[in-house]
């Protein structure tokens, strides 16, 4: 330590210090102005100002940036020996020397050679202000300007900024040398300084009384604009609030539709994702790509619109065609709480970029996000931090959200004694491996053991005693107690294992033609079929095609005859439509029917597939003709008239027809096969949901049982797969191949209840492993809309047939279902099917479920008392069938 | 932005009553019910939205004072010919709200019925509540607001006329309704298990005890 120049040199620390002599001069000043205030002379201030100014080597900057109002202050000075007249920021000024001349921090010898221990980026756009640390795990400060600080200088915002950055990373910086580069040199200067301008002044005190706060030295550079290009982007990120960014990835995109072919560029969105801290918690975000837009200077317009859109359009018309653009996309933006997140699907990169599903406790289920510039592990890595992450067992690629200890599930049991050592050891094997283990047919029981075992709230909630006795009596032997009422339980199918099948090319033109003789009889109709369900049609020829699929066409017809069919047809059509046509106003108003219907079909009109190009734009032709033939069908089948739902299955059939008496007949032809889908009493749909749960319990016992356990027996949340051929899962494309598919009613009748199958042993891993219930199950399915792999699916039913096919204890009822034949002796093979006496049962006619519904005595209190409320209304019998099945006989089954 | 207007969650999430409530959407098809629920649920309007198939199934967070309102919604398909399926959904329920189109007189015809059903045969202590929505079409009202207001007195429901394209009241009935229902235990709602419909865990242990955790 040395004495040299008036300052102590700190040599082992490197730092120069002040001489306790000159502090004690500055203070006695300070205290004789302070105490004095309003009768100090100008000398006396300037001697102050000149003492610390002389302190600089020592204190740094801050000698001149806390002494620039007081120096402001004597350049107005009258005399100098008259009282100077001293502002509040003057003395602002005086108390924070009075305050904080001990604790600054010294100049250190070395700053240039010594190793910044934080290094950051910042800037600031006119709607936000960012910055980024330089380091392994970068962390971001984002913040949006409020209105009136957007109206500042930029200048205001640049330093406001390094404000934010350095309150953003708070903590982190304590006690480091931090070096902050920045594009605006005033910046720099002002930083050290101070300014002239109060706000800016303001600002630069803001950031030293940080540093000092929190033992930071700061150092700021300038570096070129081009060089700050990160922060600069950050900063031009829009749409957040006062937010901080904790992650954030572009280059992810959603694909609108699963089946989409990469060169289509409309179906992948593009867009960043975000995890953001909010002051509600912590979001996972994803927005869509803004479509920028230059207002005002129209020569400019065109430079900057994506090219994806055709440059034939007027600039006014194009505007609109891009705000509809960004509206369309805007609903496919993500932003859930990271607390609401239940699991997630992840695959394996290996084959190029990443996605992740998100799927959260409600059971909403957001499309893909695919990485395409990767980030989704770092993304994933960051959930660390708040939530605790498991992998599936069953699927490597699902993970789920941990809720609780998982301590805390073992110990609950171990407390509850339920367990002997054999078959806690089967339960932990259960544990491990649900699917494999032999419990599988046992599907309810397994069922409430995994509920039992896996969710801990039921384990602690249920009465001790409730699970003892179902636990105790099932688990032991494994053996159903047929005796036990209301126990409906399938006995162990094993179904032969699943063919891979193969699918292939679409058919095509020439060999389309190829079926066709000289008069264009259609030659080889089952072999031509077997081509369209294997492949599809080719979409050149699937308006032709498809006539003969839907019966407007007769495959024996030759162009001859079908010429004259077609002519019929037409005359057929327009007579029809010249009957409602031709109603007037004053009839109309006394055939309240047709009023209705007209309405309906008015109002479903309006809203049906208004995005796709074929009916978008207010006005659309192509709307006309959609209403004029579903109105023309209420006059085909007046007694059917129009339901919801048909709309739909009509637009794809105008979409491939681009005409309105084909589409119309092809559509009464569709109709025909679905028709029991629309009636009344909804009698078609509840015969097909039953079917449904019937072949599942075949073909699937673990997931139905499931299903049953979860309220969701009655498979309703199937229903608009059902209704209208899955018309609003698939993309149109997809959509007419799924149908010409459906159509050629192979390989089985119901092929489509073996697509819900296909479909729901796809998504079984997520249903069981999210523990989703009711209204969880029907959520994920619904947003499953575009999700589905179309070839993937028809492979896999198609497999499901084989399955059934070749099983050697296939029940009648299924046999009847899926139209294989029933051979006569098999009435015995049905004992598949257990009643709850153990008699066998005949399953056919009836769903099996509505037998053994249960009187409600013998349910458990809680849910009987809901069910018989629900019937008493005449019309709604239907429920009574769905909801009791599936709700409450599972309910009944496990608390009897 | 979207989706952040008057549904707010609670910081931390752990102060305050927990609250969850089944209300269930009814009205005349192409009302508005599935647009005031995305209006509500994540501040969007699609100028055609398409038509409900079965249901859908909602939820969205609201907080009142020191409570967390948590509605689980279902949206469900407004046409006749699908009334039989009504009774699964809104048996249960703790809140329905009742659309009609204020542009047309049916529609306001229809609400009437679902009221009148609803008081038949739902929950007794059902919060139910009128919305009058395209509240943005005032100039092609054919309902006009003291006929609804009037109705909605005689039969102590909750009026409010919404726009579910302009957000106009959209928020606010969600949270009227809140205010409304009884968030504490003894005066809860019915019990969950009723509702036939949904038995998950979550609502096994409110059942223990009332509505709020």
């Amino acid at each position: 330590m040395i004495v040299w120049l008036g300052f102590l040199w700190n040599l082992q620390e490197g730092k120069i210090e002040v001489p306790p002599e000159k502090f004690l001069s500055v203070q006695s000043v300070l205290r004789d102005i302070l105490h004095n205030i309003g009768h100090v002379t100008a000398r006396k201030v300037a001697s102050f100002v000149g003492k610390i100014i002389s302190l600089k080597p020592a204190l740094g900057t801050v000698c001149q940036m806390m002494t620039r109002n007081l120096s402001v202050a004597l350049c107005n000075r009258k005399g100098w020996d008259l009282n100077l007249d001293l502002p509040s920021v003057c003395r602002q000024e005086l108390e924070f020397w009075l305050k904080s001349l001990h604790s600054l921090p010294n100049v250190t010898l070395t700053p240039i050679s010594e190793i910044p221990e934080k290094i950051m980026f910042s800037d600031a756009s006119s709607y936000a202000a960012a910055g980024f640390t330089l380091e392994r795990n970068t962390k971001i400060v984002h913040y949006m300007w409020k209105d009136d600080e957007k109206n500042k200088s930029s200048t205001w915002r640049e330093l406001k900024t390094i404000c934010l950055v350095l309150k953003g990373l708070g903590s982190d910086l304590s006690g480091k040398l931090v070096k902050i580069y920045t594009d605006n040199q005033n910046v720099v200067r002002i930083a050290c300084k101070g300014s002239m301008k109060m706000e800016l002044h303001q600002l630069a005190l803001e950031v030293l009384g940080f540093c000092v706060a929190h033992s930071i030295r700061l150092e700021l550079a300038w570096i070129p604009r081009d060089l700050n290009a990160y922060a600069d982007e950050l900063s031009k990120i829009f749409d957040f609030d006062d937010w901080e960014v904790l992650y954030e990835k572009e280059g992810v995109y959603i694909h609108i539709n699963v089946n989409s072919h990469t060169s289509d560029k409309d179906a992948h969105l593009p867009g960043k994702v975000y995890l953001i801290q909010k002051p509600e918690g912590t979001f996972i975000e994803w927005k869509a790509e803004e479509i920028l837009q230059v207002d005002g200077n129209q020569d400019q317009d065109w430079a900057v619109i994506g090219s994806s859109l055709s440059v034939g359009y007027k600039p006014d018309k194009d505007s609109d065609a891009l705000n509809m653009l960004t509206e369309s996309r805007k609903k496919y933006n993500v932003s859930f709480d990271l607390m609401d997140l239940k699991s997630f699907k992840r695959n394996a990169p290996n084959h190029g970029w990443a996605y992740i599903i998100f799927i959260l406790k409600d059971g909403t289920t957001y499309p893909a996000l695919h990485f395409h510039n990767g980030g989704s592990k770092a993304l994933l890595q960051q959930f660390g931090k708040y939530i605790h992450i498991k992998r599936s067992p069953n699927d490597s690629r699902l993970f789920i959200v941990q809720e609780h200890d998982p301590d805390m599930l073992s110990k609950s049991f171990d407390e509850l004694h339920l367990f002997a050592d054999s078959s806690s050891d089967l339960v932990s094997k259960f544990i491990k491996d649900p699917y494999t283990t032999t419990l599988g047919g046992f599907s309810k029981v397994t069922n409430f053991l995994r509920d039992t075992l896996l969710q801990q709230e039921v384990a602690i909630h249920r009465p001790k005693e409730e699970l003892a006795a179902i636990l105790n009596e099932e688990i032991p032997g494994m053996e159903i107690s047929q005796q036990e009422p209301g126990y409906e339980l399938v006995t162990k199918t094993k179904l032969p294992s699943r063919p891979e099948v193969e699918r292939s090319a679409p058919l095509n033109n020439t060999e389309w033609t190829k079926h066709m003789d000289k008069e264009g009889r259609i030659l080889n109709v089952d072999h031509l079929k077997e081509v369209i369900f294997r492949g599809g049609i080719d979409p050149g020829i699937r308006s032709e095609v498809w006539k003969f699929l839907l019966g407007y066409y007769d495959w024996q017809s030759t162009y001859k005859t079908r010429a004259d069919i077609r002519k019929r047809k037409v005359d057929d059509y327009f007579r029809m439509k010249l009957q409602w046509k031709t109603i007037s106003d004053a009839q109309e108003r006394r055939f309240s029917l047709l009023r209705e219907r007209k309405c309906l079909i008015e109002k479903d009109v309006t809203r049906t597939d208004r995005t796709h190009k074929f009916f978008e734009g207010e006005c659309n032709p192509n709307l006309q003709v959609l209403n004029d033939v579903l109105m023309t069908y209420c006059m085909y089948n007046f007694d059917l008239g129009y339901v919801q739902g048909m709309s739909d299955l009509l637009s794809p059939i105008l979409v491939v027809m681009e005409n309105e008496v084909d589409s119309f007949w092809c559509f009464a032809g569709l109709m025909e096969r679905v028709c029991n889908n629309f009636e009344m009493d909804q009698a078609g749909m509840k015969v097909q949901l039953a079917q449904l749960h019937k072949l599942m319990q075949f073909t699937d016992p673990e997931l139905c049982g499931y299903l049953e356990s979860h309220d969701s027996g009655n498979f309703y949340f199937c229903f608009r797969w059902l209704l209208i051929q899955f018309k609003r899962e698939f993309s149109f494309q997809d959509v007419q191949r799924l149908w010409e598919v459906i159509w050629t009613d192979l390989p089985c009748k119901n092929f489509h209840l073996l697509i819900c199958l296909a479909i729901l042993d796809t998504e079984k891993t997520t249903l069981i492993e999210n523990k989703f219930g009711f209204t969880e199950i029907l959520k994920h399915i619904n947003d499953m809309t575009g999700a589905i792999h179309l070839e993937e699916t028809l492979r896999k039913a198609e497999g499901i047939f084989l399955q059934l096919k070749q099983s050697k204890k296939l029940p009648d009822a299924l046999k009847e279902i899926v139209g294989v034949e029933v051979t006569p002796s098999s009435s015995t093979s049905s004992s598949n099917f257990v009643t709850p006496a153990g008699t066998p049962v005949n399953v056919e006619a009836v769903p099996k479920l509505e037998k053994l519904t249960l009187p409600k005595e013998n349910g458990h209190s809680n849910a009987s008392s809901g069910t018989g409320t629900a019937v008493t209304t005449p019309d709604d019998s239907s429920i009574e069938i769905l909801v009791e099945n599936g709700a409450d006989s599972a309910v009944t089954n496990f608390f009897t | 932005m979207a989706g952040r207007q008057g549904a707010q969650r609670p910081n931390g999430a752990t102060q305050g009553k927990i609250c969850q409530f089944k209300l269930v959407l009814l009205g005349e098809s192409a009302v508005g019910k599935s647009s005031l629920v995305l209006r509500f649920v994540k501040g969007q309007f699609h100028e055609y939205q398409e038509s409900t198939i079965g249901a859908a199934f909602l939820t969205q967070t609201v907080c009142l004072d020191d409570t967390t309102v948590k509605f689980e919604i279902w949206d469900t398909a407004g046409q006749e010919r699908y009334h039989s399926l009504a009774p699964m959904y809104y048996r249960g329920a703790q809140a329905a709200i009742v659309v009609f189109d204020i542009t047309n007189q049916d529609t306001f015809a229809r609400a009437k019925g679902w009221v009148k059903e609803l008081q038949r045969q739902a929950s007794p202590n059902i919060v139910i509540a009128l919305a009058g929505n395209k509240a943005d079409l005032a100039q092609k009202r054919m309902v006009e607001y003291e006929e609804a207001q009037a109705y909605a007195e005689e039969n102590s429901l909750l009026f409010i006329e919404t726009s579910a394209k302009t957000a106009m009241n959209v928020n606010e009935i969600f949270l009227a309704i809140a205010k409304k229902l009884p968030k504490n235990e003894g005066g809860g709602p019915t019990q969950s298990r009723q509702s036939g419909v949904k038995l998950n865990n979550e609502q096994t242990q409110q059942s223990e005890g009332g509505c709020c955790k």
